[in-house]
């Protein structure tokens, strides 16, 4: 399947006028709460902290070229992509080579100025800007404007600005899917400002490493220890190095250290004055987010899809997403909350913010239909279903084509080459998701029978 | 004959000479006759397979020049000579030049058209340095040569830009290239400009630097700028914007050079950028911007705020050089600068480099007399991370400090990482056939543990039943029908590798026919290549082997003595009675006996003795008097440090290219009565095994006797010190065994903490702390270790230095003081020597951990360090644990 191509579409190039202290973003086409917006403007006001929101947004922008793996120019930059919340402004990115996920949150405190809109869109980076950006210090604020109203009247004449880009079904879904793995990781070290300049200087470039709280710092291990955080590929963390002049400290994030000892994504997110910048790094630099298959056990329930739109039809780009206030809202138990907001993200219409531990809206703006393709793994396993290849020879033992899948309380467990390598830790395979279907089936409507 | 018949015929022949000029004489028709035909022949050949895709290849010109000539369109010409299997050619001058000769009759818009698409299509090259030299990049000789003849302006591609330079580095590589020929380049006024702005060039203006130097072609418009030919303004400008766009130190090396050649006047300095850059941007630049901004400043050309901000962005540079040299700056600045320079001095205060600490109070102090309120504030704060007298020193000018003493790290808890828990007992044939299938490389001791002990206990209780489930595995994993041959050449490691081992063990159960004239086979083998493997490996092997042959005759035992049952590798003594019970007066397995009882915990309950005593066969007699006597005795380990004569390098053995080394010897000497396979194992000179990875299954073999697996260890270990498997998790593992420890395993600590590999150095961190935690380290051993290893330049100090340094992190601060009182005298330099590279390091260790700890002792020869005169980290240091040691 050939991949898609995107068409960045901006009535002018987002440019930074250091004499007047204007930075102004270009905005492409978004969604708003009244819906699908061409050019929308979100923001016009000061950037109180003029240096580290530069600096965080060349973070950002530096992400979006980035293929970690392999340091041959891409030639293919994706523009990051802006959310107004409200009460912040997110800029998202996301590697080239899928397995590097990048935020700057600039929250309230170094905003001064007026929110035109909510909503979510891609914004115009180009070279001129970065060089402008890396011009931004001392400590003048800047005047920023993320899309501009009065300009909206003018695209008659049609945009002055496009770019187009190859559009990776995977890249897309790793991006949206990100989420939904960081949304599993809880805080697991804090560290100050002196501390963290001193930790990540101190690391290699290469390895996956276990970062394991000791004291006021972290130290690098080989093995997981209780409390420890995955760190594979420390070079992925280059773009922390430039914002450690402005850091008040590092949080960092990731899931319980897995029984089976495998490498595991983790979030590194630097404190800066009024604003944020995280990293979410995928377990294995070669490996993107797209396969790391979390979602497939909330997508596989049945009442995955309509939950979605229930709560979907909920969101106003709210800031952060209070899962019991949708419960009520809806209806719905918590678990099938949590499940309707993991198929909200797997279609890049929700992000999660590990600092606040809390869902936010926003929504990708590349084509739904895209994001929202089902899953190549569940796709294999619903033909596997349909071709029959599917038989129990225990109850719990079944023989999926020529894998066999044990259905243990332990959880599931395959013999196919893929399971063996990564034991669970990237989502059930195609063939254990086949077997539980037939065994989910099989449990509804016993009269049925395993084929 | 018809003209495609005529083309094919030429193409065959591997002709591209004489197929040009018969494509030239074809008229509108000919072409489109051939046009229809070409690239169905071209999918045809290439379909079959590797053989056609070598058959195209040599005939890559005549497809290009026929495609060229003959396909109407600009765009399926384009397509047609960027295709995978065509783009690649090997003299691209050449097949340009007989390209544009068959196009020339082409019309201008249909050549300008196709023009602009090659230049588009061009992709980044990914190739080697002396390959483009040579070759260029693909298909940018066609591309350039058609935008020259057209006259067009080309398209923005790097690639073409990149191409370009590669052309013109190797025209001056062959003396080829002059200026003047440079400067009347059609080329240079666009590609000029975008050679700042391309990624990728670097690499070929990096070659030009290293091989053309004063004949390249940046020395070339170097020169030409200077005589008015180039302009200037665009090679000053654009290494600006290259700077502004930052990169990798190569990426920005080159125009580094560009810039110092120029040099450029101090009203082209644009001093705001260069400061805004010193923070973010790459070594190279950073030395430039250093020597630029200085330049202005000593012309009065620079404002105190860019003054201010760039010291700051230096002092928090990670390089000490860009420190020291902010510090040089500070110092010479006037006094009016105070409220600039203090900041940058405060940050100098944070940084782990306390030889600069000295100074950065001094200059602080000369400044503040003249500094605000505010900046004086920051000095302040600052300052509490400082050492005492040197508070004392900034309280006297700014006011009272803070002493952020005690410790800055709060000692962190001890805390031991437990290994993971044994996997659960395999109790059905369907359960044992998917984790055979499912065992992974590599070998995890456990997993294969279980594995075994379920083949061997199921087929006993019923054969045919798991020959049976493990059917779908054999016939997956043996090739059918059955050659043994395949399996026994001398490196496939059927008789030897665990992993092939176990698979045997199951192929003696599924197919014993096969796997007796398998064994037979290997057996021949190894008769005249006997196992050389340590002693310690080999009863792993034999307790394998032993299986194997035992399932082949038909033959089974209810049960496995030696299984696990506790991840260090333990077997509870009850546990064992129980399965030697089972055994029913037979006679246990011998290696797998004897692995059992060198499993024994140390402690046991008399009782257990007594038990075995009651038992009928040889083996619990034997078994009841190892209980009696405690287990084994503690075999005695020796390690030391001898000079030995070895050849220079390994391909080189004659006598005269001997050398002396200090190198490691390890001895172990078996205690008196001892069964004769267990001796084995406590005799040493060990040797090396040469597959670090099997080591993972010693730790298992002696879990009572972790120094005597140590030893063993060592041995491997010392073969290759900086290996990437150098045994960091064996020795993580190794610590939660039992048995004392001592010079062995601390000699391997400290091997593992110089290992180049940061995970490896993070393993024997973890042995370490381990070791603390249960109250084992052996302190004395490894600082002595520490001393003659690094003394023999085994292992650098530097890296010994953070290793402890991480543990002093993780709360092995007082073990860790312990280790440096016995490492530190001997590594400490007597008076008038130089002092070793790494000390300092050391020392500041020193100082954390016996802050941390509060211990106070006299560090033999410190004084005289302390002593010494200079402000070196080594001095530094020195007093600063004089200080804290005799307080």
């Amino acid at each position: 399947m050939a991949d898609a191509v995107l068409a960045y579409s901006y009535v002018r190039s987002s440019g930074l006028d250091l004499s007047s202290g204007l930075l102004d973003l270009s905005t492409s086409g978004g969604v708003t709460p009244s819906g699908p917006a061409f050019h929308p403007a979100f923001f016009s006001g000061l950037l109180t902290r003029a240096a580290p929101a530069a600096a965080g947004l060349l973070g950002v922008a530096d992400v979006a070229r980035a293929r970690y793996y392999d340091a041959r120019p891409t030639g293919i930059v994706r523009d990051p992509v802006v959310t107004c919340n409200g009460d912040r402004l997110r800029f998202e990115s996301f590697s080239a080579c899928g397995g590097v996920y990048a935020r700057l949150d600039v929250l309230q405190q170094a905003l001064d100025g007026e929110v035109v809109e909510l909503g979510t869109t891609n914004v115009d980076v180009n070279d001129p800007l970065r060089r402008a950006l890396v011009r931004v210090g001392g400590n003048d604020p800047l005047h920023l404007r993320v899309g501009a109203e009065e300009l909206v009247a003018t695209t008659l004449e049609g945009p002055v600005v496009e770019k187009k880009v190859p559009l990776p079904t995977r890249w897309v879904r790793g991006f949206a899917e990100v989420q939904v793995i960081a949304s599993g990781f809880d805080l697991r070290a804090e560290l100050t400002g002196s501390e963290a300049v001193r930790f990540l200087r101190s690391l290699p470039r290469r390895g996956v490493l276990w970062a394991v709280p000791a004291g006021r710092s972290l130290r690098l291990s080989a093995r997981p220890a209780a409390g420890a955080v995955c760190l594979p590929g420390p070079d992925r963390l280059a773009t922390l190095l430039p914002l450690l002049r402005f850091a008040t400290g590092l949080r960092v994030y990731g899931p319980a250290v897995p029984a089976h000892g495998l490498a595991v994504a983790s979030a590194w997110e630097l404190e800066l004055p009024g604003m944020r910048y995280v990293l979410t790094l995928s377990p294995e630099p070669r490996r993107g987010f797209s396969g790391e298959g979390a979602v497939l056990d909330d997508l596989a329930t049945a009442h995955a899809e309509e939950d979605a739109d229930l709560v979907g039809a909920m969101l106003a780009f709210e800031p952060r997403l209070d899962a019991d206030l949708l419960a009520e809202r809806c209806g719905l138990p918590r678990d099938r909350i949590r499940a309707a907001l993991t198929q909200l993200g797997t279609a890049g219409r929700v992000g999660y913010d590990v600092a606040e531990a809390a869902h936010f809206h926003r929504e990708l703006p590349y084509d739904p239909g895209r994001v929202a393709a089902m899953n190549p793994r569940l796709k294999a396993a619903r033909d596997l279903v349909k071709r029959g290849a599917v038989r129990f020879s225990t109850p719990d033992i079944a023989v999926v084509g020529e894998r066999r899948v044990r259905l243990s309380p332990d959880g599931p467990v395959c013999t196919c080459p893929w399971y063996a390598d990564f034991r669970g830790s990237r989502g059930p395979c195609k063939h254990v998701l086949a077997a539980q279907q037939v065994h989910d089936q099989a449990q509804a409507d016993p009269k049925g029978g395993t084929r | 004959m018809n003209p495609w018949k005529e083309v094919a015929a030429r193409i065959d022949a591997g002709d591209g000479k004489k197929l040009a000029p018969f494509l030239s004489t074809l008229d509108e028709q000919g072409r489109r006759a051939v046009a229809e035909r070409l690239p169905g022949y071209l999918s045809e050949r290439l379909a079959q397979g590797w053989e056609g895709q070598r058959w195209v290849q040599d005939r890559t010109d005549a497809f290009r020049i026929a495609g060229a000539a003959c396909l109407s369109g600009a765009a399926q010409v384009a397509a047609w000579l960027n295709r995978r299997d065509l783009r690649w050619v090997r003299e691209p001058e050449a097949d340009a030049a007989r390209i544009l000769a068959l196009i020339g009759d082409r019309p201008a818009a249909w050549r300008e058209d196709l023009a602009v698409r090659l230049v588009e299509r061009l992709r980044p090259p990914s190739r080697s340095a002396s390959r483009l030299m040579d070759n260029g990049v693909p298909g940018w000789d066609l591309a350039a040569g058609l935008v020259l003849e057209t006259g067009i302006e080309p398209p923005d591609n790097d690639a073409f830009t990149t191409g370009w330079l590669w052309r013109l580095v190797r025209r001056h590589s062959m003396y080829q290239g002059t200026r003047d020929a440079l400067a009347g380049d059609p080329l240079l006024g666009h590609l000029l400009p975008r050679v700042f702005r391309a990624t990728g060039v670097a690499q070929a203006l990096a070659w030009d630097l290293d091989w053309n130097r004063d004949r390249g072609v940046v020395a070339a418009l170097v020169a030409l700028a200077g005589q008015g030919r180039v302009p200037r303004q665009v090679l000053v400008g654009g290494c600006v914007e290259r700077f502004l766009a930052g990169g990798e130190a190569d990426e920005i090396a080159p125009f580094v050079t560009l810039w110092r050649g120029l040099r450029p006047e101090s009203g082209e300095i644009p001093a705001v950028e260069f400061v805004r850059l010193l923070p973010s941007a790459s070594s190279p630049f950073v030395q430039l911007a250093l020597e630029e901004l200085g330049r202005l400043d000593e012309a009065g050309l620079l404002g105190d705020e860019p003054f201010a901000e760039a010291v700051a962005a230096l002092t928090f540079r990670p390089e000490k050089k860009y420190v020291t040299a902010a510090l040089r700056w500070i110092a010479g600045a006037a006094p009016s600068r105070a409220d600039g320079a203090l900041p940058a001095l405060a940050a100098v205060f944070d940084q782990d480099t306390p030889a600069l600490w000295d100074r950065a109070v001094r200059l602080a102090v000369k400044f503040a007399p003249h500094a605000s309120g505010p900046a004086l504030d920051m000095v302040r704060t600052a300052a509490s991370r400082l050492p005492a007298d040197l508070r004392e020193k900034i309280a006297a000018v700014a006011g009272p400090v803070e002493a952020d003493d005690p410790p800055t790290v709060a000692p962190a808890a001890l805390a031991v990482n437990p290994l993971p828990a044994l996997p659960p007992v395999l109790a059905s044939p369907e359960d044992l056939a998917w984790e055979l299938e499912a065992l992974r490389w590599p070998d995890e001791p456990p997993q294969f543990e279980r594995v075994l002990a379920a083949l061997v206990e199921l087929t006993h209780r019923d054969r045919d039943t798991v020959a049976q489930a493990l059917r779908s595995w054999w016939h997956k994993h043996w090739r059918q029908p059955f050659d043994p041959t395949i399996y026994t050449y001398g490196i496939s490691g059927f008789g030897r590798n665990t992993h092939a081992l176990l698979m045997r063990c199951a192929l003696a159960v599924v197919a014993p026919a096969d796997s007796r004239k398998l064994s037979a086979l290997l057996a021949d083998y190894h008769r005249h290549h006997p196992y050389d493997e340590p002693a310690i490996q080999l009863l792993v092997q034999r307790r394998l082997r032993e299986v194997v042959e035992m399932l082949e005759a038909g033959r089974s035992v209810p049960v496995l003595l030696a299984t696990p049952t506790a991840p260090t590798g333990h077997v509870d003594a009850e546990t064992l009675l129980d399965r030697m019970e089972r055994l029913e007066g037979t006679e246990p397995l011998p290696a797998d006996f004897h692995q059992a009882l060198l499993r024994l915990p140390r402690e046991i309950d008399p009782r257990s003795a007594v038990r075995a005593e009651g038992l009928a066969s040889r083996a619990a007699r034997t078994l009841a008097e190892w209980l009696r006597r405690g287990g084994l005795p503690d075999p005695e380990v020796t390690v030391g440090m001898e000079t030995a004569q070895r050849p220079d390098a390994h391909w080189n053995t004659s006598a005269d290219h001997y050398i002396s080394v200090r190198e490691m010897y390890v001895r172990i000497a078996p205690p008196a009565g001892v069964p004769e396979p267990v001796a084995e194992l406590c005799t040493g000179p060990a040797t090396a095994l040469y597959d670090v990875g099997e080591t993972v299954w010693w730790p298992a073999v002696m879990p009572s006797h972790r120094e005597v697996v140590a030893a063993h260890l060592l041995e491997t270990l010392t073969l290759d010190i900086d290996s990437p498997r150098g045994g960091g998790e064996v020795l993580a593992a190794l610590v939660h065994g039992d048995g004392p420890v001592g010079a062995a395993t601390a000699s391997a600590l400290a091997i593992g903490m110089g290992n180049k590999h940061p995970a490896q150095r993070g393993a024997a961190v973890d042995a370490l702390v381990t070791l603390t935690a249960r109250g084992q380290l052996p302190a004395a051993d490894l600082g002595q270790a520490i001393a003659q290893l690094v003394d023999a330049g085994l292992v650098k100090l530097n890296r010994i230095a953070a290793a402890l340094d991480e543990a002093t992190t993780a709360g092995a601060h007082a073990a860790v003081w312990r280790v440096l009182l016995t490492a530190l005298p001997p590594l400490l330099p007597c008076t008038g020597d130089k002092p070793r590279a790494g000390l300092g390091e050391l020392l500041a260790v020193a100082v954390k951990a016996a802050t941390l700890s509060g211990e106070r002792a006299g560090v033999p020869g410190l004084a005289d360090v302390a002593a010494r005169g200079g402000s070196s980290r080594l001095v530094q240091e020195a007093r600063r644990l004089q200080q804290q040691v005799s307080r």
